[in-house]
This record gives structure tokens, C-alpha cells and sequence, in this order.
């Protein structure tokens, strides 16, 4: 099985500069570039939080660039 | 060129500047000029804005096949929002979903009549879905000033919906930037000139046959609407002059079919979505020419292809999905994220170039499937495919589908892919589709669908596809049964249709005898398995059979039929309707084999084989060595009468002879005495103790010496403590073996119930004694001088099977070997708990054996990871009782054999189960030699430090459950420890049964030379055992040494 698709493993929640969300598998390494959100908790918590935080799927970069924000998530 | 990154409306406008009059989209007699379709984009991006479209807004595009499929496309771009193709095949409700899934407000169509029916179905009014024609927005003619704000590189081109693994459908949100880098490929030189678009627009190879073409100054052609056949699509390649498309492997077989060469005007095929068949591309490349056939793969996810392989030439395996398309970076990783050995089968993760925004309003599905890359460094995500490959030696990938696709059976991974390869790579198979479905025993099995090359084939046919299947693949691999079929019914997109296939007819499960042969087989089979009716298609083995009941259906088939087949026959062919095939062609040689009779001679009786080796130990070790005792404990819950219990135990000693046998001295060899029941004095000894001098008693009473030649080898003693009764029953091996406990426990738990209801024990007599077996085997096996013998025939296979083996198991001790063996021993007692052994059935069934065969691979896999070699040689005891008559007989029928396991090359366990299977037949098959004369015939030095051929032992015992019934109370035995050892370890295996009759845990006693080992060292040991079985049990396709043997050890990749 896919590691992160684990439902019982533990997860951290990662973020990058882009803003972009990552699910990532607590047995490993936490890769450069990314920060944690949340750490070692478990696949519904995590996947709760990034539902929760990541409001809008688009780059930061692109939000930046673009002045008006509209209906961008759904 | 176009330059990324940019926007496609960027790029679009450049090719505009450059092919003003060139076409650039075009279907029969209808064309656009780069201008014309710049100007009508133009309009209809205005007239976008002008209804309230903004950046990123989703627009639908509801269309027939046609040149305003392009307008509708490019002017959705330009006006800054994103377009979500929808098919005009899906019924209301998917449409419905789909865009409801993506928010959008604005869907445009391609004529007034659709427009009213998703209106109809999507409702006007507030909040509803506006709904626009496109020629009519094109039409119209706005002033420039409402024109759209420019667009960014990041933002959204596309939503393609795919549909989920629960159904529901995703939106894949692709950017500007991705599209541009993908059509500024290199491999498109050439033949972007005149691109035909015939896929669907929600399949994203319509990206390809759209925007390649015109982002690069080439020609959409835009094949006829409707749904295309192959004909159809071979003449609109020749007369458009068609210089690549792409198409679906499922078309491209049918295609190539009839018209090989239907490239062969210069066009390239991109083939991709599914596994490409070997045999149609090599009929192609032959007809077509060299450089036709691509065949490319790429998930929607990472915009449109991820990578290509120009095909040159087709080899055995899977014709390769090749390299990335440039910027796009492949990673083939482990479960646990590292990128896999050479040439192992991964998980390909893909990043760089393509990677989408994610799934349009999903973050958290987002976040799961596109996740950090660990490799890249700077922050960057890879999108994890969830398919399959193998990074060949060239660097070339190869595809194995999908990881969920790789249906798991009986603990099998199974790739669906590699089983239709086999079908395929059949010339008289034209097409074949795999698939699990629910089996009626409430599991899942295998059913695959296969279209003939010609016409009609039918009758056995398929039958015969499959027979020709095992001899690819092993049995878990193989269909359950096999469907004809005249196509293979596909989706909109191209791909199989699965959920169209017909239900399968089952040829198999459940076909009634068509003869005399196969109706005996299935009564035999019946019989022998204890199961209620047999089809002709079952198998031995799935219905629960084991090495003990093949060799009794054997017996019992050689009875019926008059032919015997081998212990091969029936592992060749375990069906009814196989072997009754299988020994057609075979005379019936009137030898039945006959079973011991009862011979009427009474004086001295000759010991058998089995007898006079233990009683030549017996005569050397003195009464030293209590390694042949069989000590027997029970932890008694109810008292005992012991006046019922002195009865029942001469009742049971009247009724087998075996435990009042005496073996008297007869110059260099004994015979067998039988005394008379009176005389035969075996009675219950009760002895009252402490608590704490429990153990040393229970020990003493177990090493206590027999004297074999005046006393009967059964004692009972019960000690009591006050706090509990222990019953110790000790047996000597000349008198009894493991599958003697059955009828020894049965009859006296039946002696005690009646003695203690002050009654006499209704035995029915039993029809053989066991000196009758002794006579009877000593003519059965003949003279081992008479080549003709069945002594000299088996002992031949010995002498054969068993050259070059290794003198001794080298196995790491604690202790450095004594130059003589002391005997001294202990045991250590583990469980492999019920869940798991139900677990290793499963494993057994599907890999076509037994569960002694899964345990004894595993032991050889253990000894050889712990440094015992590859050339493992491990002894292990076979029931001897051929015949049912001798089931209900106590005595020493068991016999040693050797399995000899070639664990070189680091096998996955699959492969060690069929290497053990395959030692394990002809082994069983020449089981009869007595061990005695194995060794004299093998002839290893001779050594006192350790046991001659074989120094570790694995016996497993799984017959009916042999307990001791007292007062309605069941009481199961333990093994004692006898304080000695036999060989270095003794793995001695019982079955037991759960509490709903299911097989329940095994419960192992492992004896080991004190003098070798430690016991923290055979803790360990069986501890690995343990984990060794669990770990193949769930992943069977592993080779052996990634096992993690220890519990802070994670697997080796």
C-alpha cells in the first residue's frame, strides 16, 4: 500500500512556500522547502486540518500577482 | 518556437503573427485560418467577459466534435477563465455532477437544442447554469474596449474531470504554463503539421491534438462528429494526411487488425491509457515502418503525457512507457519513499514540468496525491501516480499497471496487466481483458475475457487457454474461468468497459461428471475431504486437501479406478475433470493396492523397519537417553476417578496392541511380543506433591527409563497438589507417533465415559493390528536387491535426490560443537496464532500447496538468512498410514523423509513455496523407504557429533484434534520436555482447532541442543519464525531477504 494512504499510519501536515499543503508520512523525512503544520497525528486530523486551512488552492505566487482574489476555491 | 513559460493565448497570438492564412482548424469543408479563428475567439472572449466571466472562472463546453470546439476553447482561455470539458454522452445526472463539482456557472454548447435540454436538466433561473450557443457568440461583434484583463502563466487553462476510486468524479486544474511546456516539446518536430483530434475533449489527449498543432502552426484536423470506427478513422488518417494522433491501445489493436499499415504514410501513433499488446505493435511496425508507434504514458495529473517511447522493436515483456517528455522528472519509489533497487517494480512518482494545481476545490485529496518531493529540495510537489513500473537496465520504464489495479488474492499481489499479457502474446487471441469478481464461496477470483483472433472458436477453447496459462504462470494467477467474447466493450474515453462485460459463465464451478471416471473422482474427492458434493472442476487442494489426504486419495482413487496415480498426478492436476483426463491414456493395471489384511499368524512377530531402528537406538543409548519418549501433559479441570480411569486405560491397552507390545532380545535384533491384555499391567499412578516439587517430578516420570523388552511403553501417572491435577501420559515412540494420539485419546475418553456410567466400552474391533502392517510392509516394500523392488526404485530417487548435500547445517550456535553429541535438550514453546495461520491457508490455496509446504519454506527461508546456507536439508516425519484402515490404529507408523530446499538467489517466497512444493513431491512420493536405509543408502559420513542427513527437524501434525474428554470437560495435550534432544532443532507443529471448528493457532515445541544453543538464542529464533511467516503471509512477492526478521528492523528495500 501507498504510505499515504495509510489510514492508520501517522501524518504530519507540511506547507510550502506556494502555500500548497502536503500530507506526508511521519517515518520520513521531512523534506527542504516545506515546513510542518501539524505533526504526527492521525490521516483524519490531518486531512481535516488541511481542508480546514488550505482555502485557496492557488500558488501564493498567483495570488500575488493577481490583484482580485474571486470565488477561487469553488 | 514557443517559449515557456508564457501564457497559450501568448503563444496562440505569436503563431497568428506567423501563419496568418495557414488553416488551423479544419473538418471536411469547414476550415479557420489562424486569423479567422484568432478573430472568432476574440468575439466570443468578449462576449465571455461581457456575461460576467472573471479569471479562473470555470466555463463548461458542451460539444459535437467541430471546428467551434476550438473557438470555444481559445476563446474561453482568453478570457482569462478555464475550460471543463463535459460529455455529451453522460447522462443529465453525471453532467450534473460534474459541474456542480467545479462551480461552474456558464456552460456553452453547440446549438439551440442542447442548450434547452441542460437547461432542462441544470435548471435556469437563479443560481442556474447559464447556458450559451457559441455561433451565437461569435456572431456577435462588441467593442474592443471589453476586452479581458491579460492572462498570468499560473492561472488555470483546464478542469478535466476523471472519475474517482469511490466514482465520484475530480476536477484536474491545469495551468497556462504546463500546457505551453508541454507543446514546446522537442519530440513533437515534425509531426505537429496536421494533428488529427478525434478523442473526447474530457480526455486529455485532446489537449495534445488541439493545442500541439496550434501553438505550434500546425492543423487541427478535427475528425468526423459521432462515434468513430475503424475504418472510418484508418481513411480519415490516409486522406487527411494525417502526421500523428493519438489513440487508445483498445482502438489501436482493433485498427491494426484489419489495417497494419495504416501509418504507413508517414504518421505517428501516440498509443497510451492502457497497456499497449505486444503483438499489435510488432504487426504494425512491420506494416506501418519504423518510427510509427509511440507509446506513451501520462495521468491527467501531470498534463497529458509524462513520458514516451519511441518503439523500435518488441521484445518478450511489456513494450516500455520509455523516458520523460522533457522537465518532467520520474522517481520510481518504495513504500516507504526510497527509490527502488535496479530493475525492481516501484511506485512511479512524477515531478517537474505538468505538475497540476491540484483537484479544483479538494484540498485535502489535493494534499494527499500531490505531496512534497522529497528529492527536489526547493519546495517543490510530485504527484504520486499510483501506477506501477520497473526501470529496465537501459533506463527505459516499463509499465505493470495499476498499484490498484493490483488486486490482492489468497495474499497474493496480482498484477491484472501481466495475466492479460499472457492471454495476449497468443496468436489466437486477439484481445483479452482480466478482472476480479466476487467467487459465490464469498471471495473474489479471477475472470478473463478474451476475443479470438478468428471467429467461432469456442467449445474447449477456453479451457485450453487457460491449461496453457499454468504453464506461465503460477496458480494464483490463473483465471477462474475464461469468457469468449466478440469485443471487448469500451468506454467513451476508449478504455475497457468493465462494468459492460458480460457476467461470466462459468464453464467451471459446479459442472457435473460427464463419466464414469470424473463421477468417481468426485466421490473419491468427496469422501476423502469430508465436503458434501465436488464438482469436476474443483480443486483437490482448494477444498482443503493436504499431503495426508493426497496420499489417501490416491489410495482410494488406485481402489476405484485401478490406476494409481502419483502424489505428482494430483498436484499436476487436482481436479476430477484434470486427472480423470490425466490417467485415461493409462492401463488399468488391476494391482489396487492392497492394505494390510489381518494375518491369522500369532508366535513371534518381526519388528518393523521403523521398530528395529528405534530399537537398535534403544539397545546403544541404554536407558540413558529418554529422547524417544513421547511425554504427554494435560492440565486436568475436573477430578478423576481413578478406578474408571484404571479400567478404561486396560481397556484401551486390551484394544491396541501396540501398548502391550513388548520387544524381547533376540541375539542382534528383538521381535515383537504381544502380551495378553490381562498381563499387559497399565494402571494410573497418582502421586500427591507439593506445588513446588510439581516440575522435578513431572520431569523425573518423563526421563524415567522403559524397559522395552518385559514392560509396556505406556505410563500415566496423575499428580496432585491440591491446587491441580496434572496427568502425564508418557509413550515410547516404538509404540505410538503423533497421529496415533487421535484414536488414543478418542477411545479412552469414550472407555472412561462408559466405565464411569459402570459400563463396558462399545468399541467396534478394529480390522488391522499393527504387526499385520509390519508383515504387510516388509512385502509391500520386496527386496532392496531386486531392482524391480519398490525398496530399490525409492531408494534409487534417495541416492539421487540427496547427492552432494552438506554434511552438517551450519548453523551459528552459542557453543562450538562436541566432537560427540550428548543429547541433552529443551524445549521452547511458541505460537503462531489463529489469525495468521488462516492466513498462511490462504497463501497455501492460492500458490497450489499445503500449509506444511508454507512452513517449511519459511523454515528454509529462516535457517538461510540465519547463515545455514543455501542448500537447506531439513527432516520431517510422514504419517506411513496409507490406508484408512490404519487410521484408527495406536502404533509407530511414521517415517522420516528429507526435503532438501534450494534457497539460492534470493527468492521471493512465492517462488521458495514452488521451489518447496516441487522438493516436496518426489519426496513424499518416496516416502515409503524406512529412514534406516535412507541413510545406509545416502551414506554420509558418519559422525557422533550430529544427526546423520538432516540435523533440524519440522514435523507438523494436523490431523482431526486429538484430545482427552473427561466428564464432558475437553483437556488438550502440551509436549513435555524430555530433557534431550534428538537433532539440533525440532520443530514440532500442532494443529489445533478454534472454538467455531475453523483451524485454529498452531502450537510449536521446539526442542534444540542445550549444548549448541542457548535458550535466548531459540527464542529469538522461533521469534523470527514467527515474523518471517507473517511477513511473507502479507507479501508473498518479496524476495527473501527484504523480510525484517527483527522488530526494530524496518524491510530492505
Amino acid at each position: 500500500m501507498n504510505p499515504f494512504d495509510d489510514e492508520n499510519g501517522t501524518f504530519k501536515v507540511l506547507v510550502n512556500s506556494e502555500g500548497q499543503y502536503s500530507l506526508w508520512p511521519s517515518f520520513a523525512p521531512v523534506p527542504p522547502g516545506w515546513e510542518v503544520r501539524l505533526d504526527d497525528r492521525a490521516r483524519a486530523e490531518c486531512t481535516a486540518h488541511v481542508e480546514e486551512h488550505w482555502t485557496d488552492l492557488r500558488p501564493a505566487s498567483l495570488v500575488a500577482a493577481t490583484a482580485a482574489a474571486p470565488d477561487s476555491r469553488s | 518556437m514557443p517559449e515557456a513559460p508564457g501564457t497559450i493565448t501568448s503563444v496562440f497570438a505569436a503563431r497568428v503573427g506567423e501563419n496568418k492564412d495557414s488553416t488551423a482548424v479544419g473538418q471536411g469543408g469547414t476550415a479557420l485560418s489562424y486569423r479567422e479563428l484568432d478573430e472568432k475567439s476574440d468575439v466570443l472572449a468578449r462576449a465571455l467577459t461581457g456575461l460576467g466571466a472573471a479569471p479562473e472562472d470555470r466555463v463548461g463546453i458542451l460539444m459535437e466534435r467541430g471546428v467551434d470546439v476550438v473557438v470555444a476553447l481559445l476563446g474561453t482561455l482568453k478570457a482569462g477563465c478555464a475550460y471543463a470539458p463535459l460529455d455529451i454522452r453522460s447522462p443529465a445526472a453525471r453532467l450534473r455532477t460534474v459541474i456542480e463539482e467545479c462551480g461552474t456557472r456558464l456552460v456553452l454548447v453547440d446549438s439551440p437544442e442542447r442548450a434547452a435540454a441542460l437547461r432542462d436538466s441544470c435548471g435556469g433561473g437563479p443560481g442556474g447554469v447559464d447556458v450559451r450557443v457559441v455561433g451565437e457568440l461569435a456572431a456577435r461583434a462588441l467593442p474592443p474596449a471589453a476586452g479581458p484583463p491579460p492572462v498570468h502563466p499560473q492561472q488555470l487553462a483546464y478542469v478535466i474531470h476523471t472519475s474517482g476510486s469511490t466514482g465520484h468524479p475530480k476536477g484536474v486544474a491545469i495551468s497556462h504554463q504546463d500546457v505551453v511546456a508541454f507543446a514546446a516539446d522537442a519530440c513533437w518536430a515534425g509531426i505537429d503539421r496536421r494533428v488529427l483530434l478525434q478523442s473526447p475533449l474530457e480526455f486529455d489527449a485532446s489537449v495534445y491534438q488541439i493545442l500541439v498543432p496550434l501553438l505550434r502552426g500546425g492543423t487541427v484536423v478535427v475528425a468526423p462528429p459521432g462515434r468513430l470506427d475503424a475504418a472510418q478513422l484508418v481513411r480519415t488518417l490516409a486522406e487527411e494526411r494525417i502526421t500523428s494522433t493519438f489513440l487508445t491501445p483498445s482502438m489501436f489493436n482493433v485498427m491494426t487488425e484489419e489495417s497494419p499499415d495504416a501509418f504507413a504514410h508517414g504518421c505517428q501513433v501516440w498509443m497510451g491509457g492502457e497497456v499497449a499488446s505486444p503483438g499489435a505493435v510488432a504487426r504494425t511496425l512491420a506494416a506501418s515502418g519504423p518510427g510509427s508507434v509511440v507509446n506513451v504514458y501520462g495521468p491527467t495529473e501531470v498534463t497529458v503525457f509524462a513520458t514516451r517511447h519511441l518503439v523500435t522493436e518488441v521484445g518478450d515483456g511489456p513494450v516500455p512507457i520509455g523516458s520523460a517528455l522533457a522537465g518532467v522528472r520520474t522517481r520510481v519509489l518504495d513504500e516507504e519513499l526510497r527509490p527502488v533497487g535496479a530493475g525492481e517494480v516501484g511506485e512511479l512518482y512524477l515531478a517537474g514540468r505538468g505538475v497540476a494545481r491540484g483537484y479544483w476545490g479538494r484540498p485535502a485529496l489535493t494534499a494527499g496525491r500531490f505531496v512534497a518531493d522529497p528529492f527536489a529540495g526547493d519546495g517543490s510537489r510530485m504527484y504520486r501516480t499510483g501506477d506501477l513500473v520497473r526501470r529496465r537496465g537501459d533506463g527505459l520504464l516499463e509499465y505493470f499497471g495499476r498499484q490498484d489495479n493490483q488486486v490482492k488474492l489468497r495474499g497474493f499481489r496480482i498484477e491484472l496487466g501481466e495475466i492479460e499479457h499472457q492471454l495476449t502474446r497468443r496468436d489466437e487471441v486477439a484481445r483479452a481483458a482480466v478482472v476480479t469478481l466476487p467467487d459465490h464461496h464469498g471471495g473474489h477470483h479471477l475472470v478473463a475475457y478474451v476475443v479470438p483472433a478468428t471467429p467461432g472458436a469456442g467449445g474447449d477453447w477456453p479451457a485450453r487457454l487457460l491449461d496453457a496459462l499454468r504453464a506461465h504462470l503460477p496458480g494464483h494467477m490463473v483465471p477462474a474461468a475464461c469468457v469468449v467474447v466478440e469485443r471487448l466493450p469500451l468506454t467513451n474515453n476508449g478504455k475497457l468497459d468493465v462494468r459492460a462485460l458480460p457476467a461470466p459463465v462459468f464453464e467451471g464451478a459446479g459442472r457435473a461428471p460427464r463419466n464414469r471416471a470424473e463421477r468417481l473422482l468426485c466421490e473419491v474427492f468427496a469422501d476423502v475431504l469430508g465436503v458434501p458434493g465436488v464438482g469436476i472442476d474443483d480443486s483437490f487442494f482448494a477444498l482443503g486437501g493436504h499431503s495426508l489426504t493426497a496420499t489417501r486419495a490416491a489410495a482410494a482413487v488406485a481402489a476405484a479406478l485401478g490406476v494409481r496415480p502419483g502424489l505428482e498426478d494430483l498436484f499436476a492436476a487436482p481436479t476430477p475433470a484434470g486427472l480423470a483426463a490425466r490417467l485415461a491414456d493409462r492401463p488399468d493395471t488391476g494391482a489396487r493396492l492392497v492394505g494390510p489384511a489381518a494375518a491369522p499368524a500369532d508366535g513371534p512377530v518381526a519388528l518393523s523397519h521403523a521398530q528395529r531402528r528405534l530399537w537398535l537406538l534403544y539397545q546403544l543409548m541404554a536407558d540413558a537417553d529418554p529422547g524417544y519418549h513421547i511425554p504427554l501433559v494435560f492440565r486436568l479441570s475436573v477430578p478423576v476417578d481413578t478406578a474408571a480411569f484404571d479400567a478404561a486405560l486396560a481397556d484401551v491397552t486390551a484394544r491396541h496392541e501396540s501398548l502391550r507390545t513388548v520387544f524381547p532380545a533376540d541375539g542382534e535384533t528383538a521381535h515383537q511380543r504381544i502380551l495378553d491384555p490381562a498381563d499387559a499391567e497399565v494402571r494410573l499412578t497418582v502421586t500427591d506433591c507439593r506445588p513446588a516439587a510439581l516440575d522435578a517430578l513431572l520431569t523425573a516420570a518423563v526421563r524415567a527409563p522403559f524397559d522395552l523388552e518385559t514392560e509396556p511403553p505406556l505410563r500415566v501417572t496423575l499428580f496432585r497438589t491440591g491446587e491441580e491435577q496434572v496427568l502425564l501420559v508418557v509413550l515410547h515412540h516404538i509404540a505410538a507417533d503423533g497421529w496415533s494420539f487421535t484414536p488414543l485419546f478418542r477411545d479412552l475418553s469414550r472407555a472412561y465415559a462408559a466405565r464411569r456410567a459402570g459400563a463396558v466400552p462399545g468399541f467396534r474391533p478394529l480390522p488391522v493390528r499393527y504387526r499385520d502392517h509390519a508383515a504387510w510392509q516388509r512385502a509391500a516394500l520386496g527386496d532392496r536387491d531386486d531392482p524391480g523392488s519398490l525398496l530399490a526404485r525409492q531408494l534409487a530417487h534417495w541416492r539421487t535426490a540427496l547427492a552432494g548435500i552438506p554434511l552438517c547445517t551450519p548453523l551459528p550456535g552459542d557453543r562450538p560443537r562436541p566432537e560427540c553429541a550428548g543429547g541433552a535438550g529443551a524445549v521452547v514453546e511458541f505460537t503462531v496464532p489463529a489469525e495468521l495461520r488462516r492466513e498462511l491457508d490462504e497463501l497455501g490455496r492460492a500458490a497450489g500447496c499445503t500449509l506444511f509446504v508454507v512452513l517449511q519454506a519459511a523454515l528454509a527461508g529462516l535457517l538461510t538468512r540465519l547463515g545455514g546456507g543455501e542448500d537447506i536439508v531439513v527432516g520431517t516425519p510422514t504419517a506411513g498410514r496409507s490406508d484408512p484402515a490404519l487410521d484408527d490404529l495406536v502404533g509407530f507408523f511414521v517415517n522420516t523423509v528429507v526435503l532438501r530446499t534450494d534457497t539460492s538467489g534470493n527468492p521471493t517466497f512465492g517462488e521458495l513455496l514452488r521451489r518447496v512444493r516441487e522438493a516436496w513431491i518426489p519426496a513424499y512420493a518416496h516416502q515409503d523407504v524406512p529412514f534406516d536405509l535412507l541413510v545406509e543408502a545416502v551414506n554420509p559420513p558418519r559422525s557422533l557429533a550430529h544427526h546423520p542427513v538432516f540435523q533440524i527437524a519440522f514435523g507438523l501434525l494436523n490431523t482431526e484434534d486429538s484430545a482427552l474428554e473427561l466428564d464432558g470437560t475437553t483437556h488438550h495435550w502440551r509436549l513435555a520436555g524430555t530433557g534431550s534432544a534428538r537433532f539440533d532443532l525440532a520443530f514440532d507443529a500442532v494443529s489445533r482447532t478454534g472454538a467455531d471448528g475453523a483451524p485454529g493457532e498452531l502450537d510449536i515445541s521446539l526442542e534444540y541442543a542445550t549444548e549448541l544453543f542457548d535458550r535466548a538464542t531459540v527464542e529469538r529464533l522461533a521469534d523470527r519464525y514467527v515474523r518471517l511467516l507473517r511477513a511473507a503471509a502479507a507479501a508473498p512477492d518479496r524476495p527473501l531477504h527484504t523480510y525484517a526478521l527483527d522488530p526494530r528492523e524496518s524491510p530492505a528495500p
